[in-house]
């Protein structure tokens, strides 16, 4: 029987990332996943001629070849992963009417300055809060930044231990903007109202409207996308999680591919002693588990391993968050042929947040699509003369639970064809009749590949009372359990690509540390 | 520029509610009841009854079909109803045959609405050359308990992507798939209009015939037509399905061709879909199935026919030494010496068999290659479709 130091249950990006962090720190690491393939929701699926990737729009943060943004600087210097990553060349377009009644139709160009020139002309008088709005972002982004690297020191109440007198001296405005809601600063920062709702396009990704986000949360994602530009990677998502795996051959680990991690095993005491598995019981004394802590707790840890009542407590105050339904498309002419020209278009018909996460806590009337056509930053991703989409719809309530088997093939065609409509009516661009291979997955799809609760993707939803820096600043106490953690989505960092890959990254630490008893 | 800018009507409220914030956290954590955690939400449940890793069935009837060709009627075991499927799945059969776990993909023969019902219908033909065709037809009993997987599969009618129009070309067994279809469409769990032109050789070949018939009473979106290619009949067609039949029987409609035979059908119906200028969107086929004969693919190279390789095969912490006849998918290798991994299509299109190949050489013919970009760059391979043509060290996902 083998002994490993760490075994990370789950190759998703969160587990894909701790088992890099473990193994490049000289650590035996056994990565184990419960399907053939590695990556979660970092995957992809053939179908015809087409190579559907599954849930990569775009990652924030990456930057360029000796300019890597923060996601950038650990994937690429960090993990020393051989990515090639393309720059998409602009934010998004959105297309709608603002709340004021007025229809725009806004592509947003990456960079600072072409985004205040881009605003100011889209809705005048917006130049100066705009410059406001990005001083208040790179504030914010150098505020983070500080505390991410003194996250080691914890106070009396268990909280990760900050400098007030610091943060006053050097992040003042930090401190007054970041946690108040990202509309209300806006608007106090003198922000015209429509352009309140065009910079609320967001919103999906933090799945909360803008009434009730954090200022820091929104306005430092939007800064990333503007600044480093979206990107995405060669060989897409799939690739993605192969690099990561290949890398970690490389650093000694060992991977099992269908593999279930059954239960965490710990003696009388709950000293975690390792991890029965559907290939037999491993030994480690660390794990890892890339999932929801409420899984773990109710069914992968072993009745002698106390699970604290704040555990519990806290699981139950939590909702789980946006789950989605993609439409995969593989169309049979190019971007050229139908006139496409961006790569991720919002066209949500009324362009307001609050009123657009209020819709998509249903499955009737829940206008609010996204689209992202690959071709626009990576032109060879589809054979010649086609193109790969995604259209996607977003729900923040278990709205798929109510449908019978029967039904579920109707509800599926239903939902596509509402947003296949919205698209080409907003877009005028017609997809409908080149339709060569498409997919629907729907949150029951996520729930049978990903186990997590009600097929949620993004984690727990920030709330007012569950803000990312609140959660940031009690990391430690929300993973009391000796030796072992959870990761990915439910994390502090929240959801997406780049969060997920730093909190695995963060939750490999914190493990390290235990280990050396620090 | 951190902190140059000086804020309007910001102040010490705005800092005392950040500094607040943990503690507000902290406070509804508290707050909140420790009553038990959910365990499986609706959502779940409803997933996992979809697409279950395993489904435990009895045979409960079995119908002689005539031909070597026999139905097996499951009902499911464990208080569940078989999972409801798209017309034109298949599930993957697992049997162990002389100690050794043996998984082959078969169609659902039986309509969704069965699944209702708790029952759910496969049909088995003999094929000389298999293995598992003739061990289930000598083999499976009423009462015996059989294991297969979730329906998988593509081969369905998708509303928004396919015409409305379907001719579907079937030869031998590759009709079961389709008589699915055809009663989907009688239950109302599909809608589209069916032509199928079933070519046979002899009219005691036909499978199926009575129930179409019943189907056509009950439905007039379904129709079929039987083409003999050894016996002239009246009321049947003579020959082989071709394009001009295609065409005599859809006219001049618009039409996706769905196919779903034996591979010598698929070699001839490429040629008649190019007179027939159908592009990829409008013409599906059924899994085509490995290659019998890889040394007849382009890029064959031909002095690994007729050879044995050495085949190393890392599963978790197990290696075997097994050998490999060159003539058979590595996947069989792995079957012969009971060291088979998990399998699906057995035509290299759904992936699920993925391996890494560590060292040697594999041959792999185009049209079954179904890998995605980053696996074919790093070195991974579809054993169902990849021929040894050297010595190999393999790593093979666990299969339990």
């Amino acid at each position: 029987m083998k002994q490993y130091d760490v075994i990370v249950i789950g190759s998703g990006t969160g587990g894909l990332s701790a088992a890099l962090t473990l193994a490049q720190a000289g650590k035996k690491i056994l990565l184990i996943e419960q399907h053939n393939l590695p990556g979660g929701c970092s995957t992809s699926f053939v179908r015809g001629r087409f190579e559907f990737d599954a849930t990569l729009h775009e990652f924030c943060g990456i930057g360029e070849e000796g300019n890597w943004g923060d996601t950038g600087k650990l994937l690429m210097d960090q993990y020393r992963l051989p990515i090639k990553w393309y720059a998409i060349p602009d934010m998004f377009r959105v297309i709608g009417r603002a709340r004021s009644g007025k229809h725009y139709d806004v592509r947003m160009p990456v960079g600072v300055e072409n985004c205040i020139r881009k605003m100011e002309e889209t809705v005048p008088g917006s130049e100066k809060p705009m410059r406001t709005f990005f001083a208040l972002a790179e504030e914010c982004s150098q505020a983070a930044n500080y505390f991410y690297q003194h996250m080691d020191q914890v106070d009396s109440k268990g909280n990760i231990k900050t400098s007030k007198l610091y943060f006053m001296k050097h992040f003042p405005n930090f401190l007054k903007v970041a946690e108040r809601p990202y509309n209300e600063v806006l608007r106090r920062i003198g922000m015209p109202e429509d352009a309140i709702d065009i910079l609320g396009t967001y919103w999906a990704y933090m799945a909360l409207g803008g009434d009730k986000i954090s200022f820091v949360q929104m306005a430092f994602m939007f800064y990333s996308y503007c600044k480093d530009k979206p990107a995405i990677c060669e060989y897409n998502a799939h690739g993605l999680a192969v690099t990561g795996i290949e890398r970690l051959r490389e650093l000694g680990a060992d991977v099992w591919l269908n593999v279930r991690g059954e239960k965490v095993v710990s003696d009388k005491d709950g000293n975690i002693q390792g991890v029965q598995t559907s290939a037999g019981f491993v030994s480690a004394n660390y794990v890892i588990a890339n999932m929801n802590p409420q899984t773990a707790y109710t069914s992968l840890l072993d009745k002698n391993i106390r699970i604290p009542e704040r555990e519990i407590k806290k699981a139950n105050a939590s909702i789980h968050s946006s789950r989605f339904l993609n439409v995969y498309l593989g169309l049979n002419k190019s971007i050229e042929e139908l006139g496409i020209q961006d790569y991720a278009i919002f066209f949500p018909r009324e362009i307001n947040s609050p009123l657009n996460f209020e819709e998509s806590c249903h499955f009737e009337g829940n206008y609010f699509g996204a689209a992202v056509i690959y071709n626009v930053a990576r032109p060879d991703i589809s054979p010649e003369g086609t193109t790969f989409m995604v259209l996607t719809i977003e729900y923040n309530a278990e709205v798929w639970d109510k449908f019978s088997q029967r039904e579920y093939v109707s509800k599926k065609q239903e939902a596509f064809k509402g947003i296949l409509d919205a698209f080409e009516q907003e877009t005028g661009i017609v997809i409908h009749d080149c339709i060569e291979e498409m997919e629907i997955a729907t949150p029951w799809t996520f729930a049978h590949f990903l186990n997590t609760p009600q097929g949620s993707v993004y984690g727990y939803q920030y709330t007012e009372w569950d803000t990312m820096l609140s959660r940031l600043m009690m990391m430690r106490k929300d993973q009391p359990i000796k030796g072992f953690k959870t990761c990915g989505a439910s994390g502090a960092r929240g959801d997406g690509y780049s969060q997920t890959y730093f909190n695995g990254n963060d939750m490999a630490n914190l493990i390290l540390e235990e280990m050396e008893g620090r | 520029m951190a902190g140059e800018i000086k804020l309007k009507g910001f102040g010490v409220k705005d800092m005392l509610y950040f500094s607040g914030k943990p503690a507000e956290r902290e406070k509804f954590i508290q707050n909140t009841p420790a009553k038990p955690l959910t365990e499986q939400y609706e959502t779940n449940r409803k997933a996992s009854e979809r697409h279950p890793v395993k489904q435990r069935f009895v045979i409960k009837d079995i119908i002689d079909r005539g031909q070597d060709v026999k139905s097996f009627v499951f009902e499911s075991l464990e208080n569940r109803l078989p999972s409801f499927f798209r017309a034109g799945q298949y599930v993957v059969v697992r049997q162990i045959i002389d100690g050794k776990l043996i998984a082959r993909p078969i169609s659902i023969s039986s309509g969704p609405e069965d699944a209702l019902n708790g029952k759910m219908e496969i049909t088995v033909k003999r094929n000389p050359n298999g293995y598992m065709s003739g061990w289930i037809l000598d083999h499976w009993k009423k009462g015996d308990e059989v294991v297969t997987s979730g329906p998988q599969g593509t081969f369905y009618y998708e509303k928004y992507r396919d015409c409305r129009n379907v001719a579907a070309v079937c030869g031998g067994s590759g009709i079961t798939p389709v008589l699915s279809m055809a009663k989907a469409i009688a239950s109302g769990d599909e809608d589209f209009e069916l032509t199928i032109l079933y070519g046979s050789r002899t009219r005691k070949d036909i499978l199926f015939e009575a129930d179409f018939k019943k189907i056509m009473e009950r439905t007039k979106k379904v129709k079929l037509i039987s083409v003999l290619s050894d016996e002239k009949l009246s009321g049947y067609e003579q020959g082989f399905v071709g394009a001009d039949l295609i065409r005599k029987y859809m006219g001049q409609k618009e039409f996706s061709l769905f196919a779903s035979g034996p591979q010598g059908m698929y070699r001839f119906l490429d040629q008649e879909v190019e007179k027939l200028g159908l592009d990829e969107k409008h013409y599906r086929k059924e899994i085509f199935g490995a290659s019998h004969e890889p040394w007849k693919e382009a890029g064959y190279p031909a002095d690994a026919r007729n050879r044995y390789f050495h085949v190393t095969v890392k599963m978790c912490d197990r290696t075997y030494d097994i050998e490999a006849d060159s003539n058979e998918t590595l996947l069989v290798a792995f079957e012969r010496a009971g060291v088979a991994g998990p399998n699906r299509c057995r035509g290299g299109i759904c992936g699920y068999c993925r391996s890494k190949l560590l060292s040697g050489e594999v041959f792999i013919p185009e049209d079954t290659d179904g890998r995605r970009q980053a696996d074919k760059a790093y070195g991974y391979i579809h054993p169902c479709a990849s021929f040894p043509v050297s010595d190999l060290v393999l790593e093979v996902p666990n299969n339990k």
